[in-house]
């Protein structure tokens, strides 16, 4: 065990022969919150399929609270979460099937009352008996939030998730999220262009240029830009390399 | 501003040297298929006209020679084609009608939806752009009809001597019935427009009201299949399938018959999907729960125990239905096994080897 949630070393992937992520080491402990930021197609989503094992990397090594994915998967993807594209969910499950079939394959004996209470303060209840095909793309993305959080993940990997949720969604998810990183040691690994996540919720945040992790603010200087007088925004644009 | 007057010229010298992309930069949708169409032979050799070429003209020579060796009965063919041209015409007519409307129906559904539909296009052009997207079909059949028909009349013609006008007769009455065959399409009323993918609109569904918490298990997955294959079986698509095997029935056949027989093709045509679907949904689910700790063997075991289950029971009624049919009792039992052992075989052959597919190069 290292003590990190998430710890990666030397990673290389890609596709073919195209090289996306370039001898990258990234280290997120527990109760942190790290944000990837930067453009689109610098390799965010690829990074994160590399995490979440859907991407086989060609080097470098990935571990989960201790467990390597790559040696021992079933441990370490019982410490994580990951919340897939809305797309992705099976148009013919209900949404009651989807989250049975998660805990059932965590190996859960029941789905947990915190995720149902969750659930309820999305307005979520409601959808359980509805196929995922009739859900719209924001009730779909509550799912996907739901399924991730299913059987207290150490590390949660969130892929845009915030895309498609009502405002108030989106802000009973957050407030959930940093709940559980103070009170269950889980860390957030998330990948957004949504800049006020980075200036109200990010422990530490990283740009990704390509393939490598350019610059990484830690809390304090990610303080000492909020409250600079420019605007976060200004003020992260002028701090970054280049 | 360098960087923009560097794109300006290289997308006017694309377009320069690309008469075809200078043509249709009007008509949104035919440059869309167009570009899908080259964007398919990207990266691949079949972008050289050249070689393209020489294809086709290797094509027609092995053509051409195989009709040589069997001149005999291409010339018969050609005089029985002259004879009957009339008929084939009209034939061919009515196919192309039905072809020309149903495209017709579906293509303007589709560009009422497609992110093309917002594009200020002149009535006039976007008329001809519809006109000739919808009647591509029949197109195609010309041009096919066209270069089967002159390679096979090149070898009667040269082979003995037959006469050019038969030939060129019965050509230009054919295509004359496929263009009829597009024009009456048009002049009859338009079909109702084609429905959006059903989705789980014919999956039996079980309300339930006021249910307890979900409860872990993977059972649920061995429903998708079976839902799939619901899905699959749309009630029109059915009703037209069921069509044909009904007009095929010889004249006389009583009630009873006819019951049997329908029942007989939907428990093979449900057996057929549900095959289909469990290879398909095997793929999606391992793709949607890579993330998970889940055996693949677990996932296996949970996907495909229900569609055997569902195989097992189309095949025991197939059977019991070749029994009613008065077939004896065992070809009935050894039938049924072997529609059993085929579609269980087919199912959890391209099941597993979809899953191996989707999870080969894990570490």
């Amino acid at each position: 065990m290292t003590g990190q949630n998430l710890e990666i070393r030397g990673l290389r992937a890609g596709y073919g022969s195209r090289v996306v992520i370039e001898e990258m080491s990234l280290a997120v402990k527990s109760g942190d919150w790290f944000v990837l930021m930067g453009p689109n197609g610098c390799g965010k989503s690829t990074l994160l399929d590399c995490v979440v094992g859907r991407l086989i990397p060609a080097a470098g090594e990935i571990c989960i609270a201790g467990f390597s994915l790559f040696d021992d998967p079933a441990n370490a993807k019982r410490q994580l979460g990951y919340a897939c594209a809305p797309e992705s969910l099976p148009d013919l499950l209900t949404a009651r099937q989807c989250l049975e079939v998660h805990a059932g394959a965590k190996g859960l004996t029941s789905v947990g009352a915190e995720l149902l209470a969750l659930a309820d303060e999305l307005r979520f209840l409601p959808y359980l008996e509805s196929f995922v095909d009739t859900l719209s793309l924001g009730t779909r993305q509550k799912l996907s939030v739901l399924l991730c959080l299913i059987g207290d993940p150490k590390l949660i990997v969130l892929d845009e998730a915030f895309n498609g949720l009502d405002p108030a969604s989106a802000l009973v998810v957050k407030r959930h999220l940093q709940s559980r990183l103070e009170q269950s040691g889980a860390a957030v690994l998330l990948a957004t262009h949504s800049l006020d996540i980075v200036e109200h919720y990010a422990d530490r945040a990283g740009l990704l240029l390509d393939g490598r992790l350019k610059q990484v603010w830690q809390k304090s200087e990610i303080q000492e830009l909020r409250s600079n007088g420019k605007g976060f925004d200004a003020a992260l644009a002028e701090s970054m390399p280049g | 501003m360098a960087l923009v007057l560097e794109f300006a010229v290289a997308t006017e010298g694309i377009q320069l040297n690309n008469l075809v992309r200078q043509w249709l930069c009007g008509a949104p949708r035919l440059m869309s298929a167009y570009l899908v169409v080259m964007n398919r032979g990207r990266d691949t050799a079949w972008r050289d006209p050249v070689l393209v070429l020489g294809l086709i003209v290797v094509w027609a020579v092995i053509v051409a020679f195989s009709f040589w060796t069997e001149r005999e009965t291409s010339i018969a063919t050609l005089a029985w084609v002259h004879g009957h041209r009339l008929f084939l015409a009209g034939l061919v007519a009515f196919g192309t009608g039905i072809v020309v409307s149903r495209r017709r129906a579906l293509k303007r559904s589709e560009a009422v939806r497609s992110w093309l539909a917002a594009l200020p296009v002149r009535p006039t052009i976007a008329r001809w752009e519809a006109l000739s997207i919808e009647t591509a079909p029949a197109v195609g059949a010309v041009c096919v009809w066209t270069a089967a028909f002159g390679v096979v009349g090149a070898v009667a013609v040269v082979a003995a001597d037959t006469s050019i006008i038969e030939l060129v007769t019965a050509w230009v009455t054919v295509n004359a019935g496929i263009v009829a065959g597009a024009v009456l399409s048009y002049l009859a009323r338009g079909p109702k427009a084609m429905d959006l993918p059903p989705g789980s609109r014919y999956v039996p569904h079980r309300h339930v009201v006021g249910a307890a918490s979900p409860v872990p298990s993977l059972w649920a997955l061995g429903r998708w299949p079976v839902r799939q294959m619901f899905a699959s079986a749309r009630p029109k698509a059915v009703a037209r399938a069921v069509m044909p095997i009904l007009l095929l029935m010889p004249l006389g056949s009583s009630a009873d018959t006819a019951m049997l027989v329908i029942a007989m093709f939907a428990v093979l045509g449900a057996v057929f999907l549900l095959v289909v679907a469990t290879i398909s949904v095997s793929k999606v689910s391992c793709r949607w729960l890579q993330p998970l700790p889940m055996r693949v063997r677990v996932l296996a075991r949970a996907l495909l125990i229900r569609p055997l289950g569902v195989i097992l029971g189309g095949s025991s009624v197939a059977a019991w239905l070749f029994w009613v049919m008065g077939v004896a009792v065992s070809q009935s039992v050894m039938r049924g096994a072997v529609l059993m052992m085929i579609s269980a075989c087919v199912a959890v052959g391209g099941s597993l080897g979809v899953i191996h597919r989707t999870t080969k190069g894990r570490r």
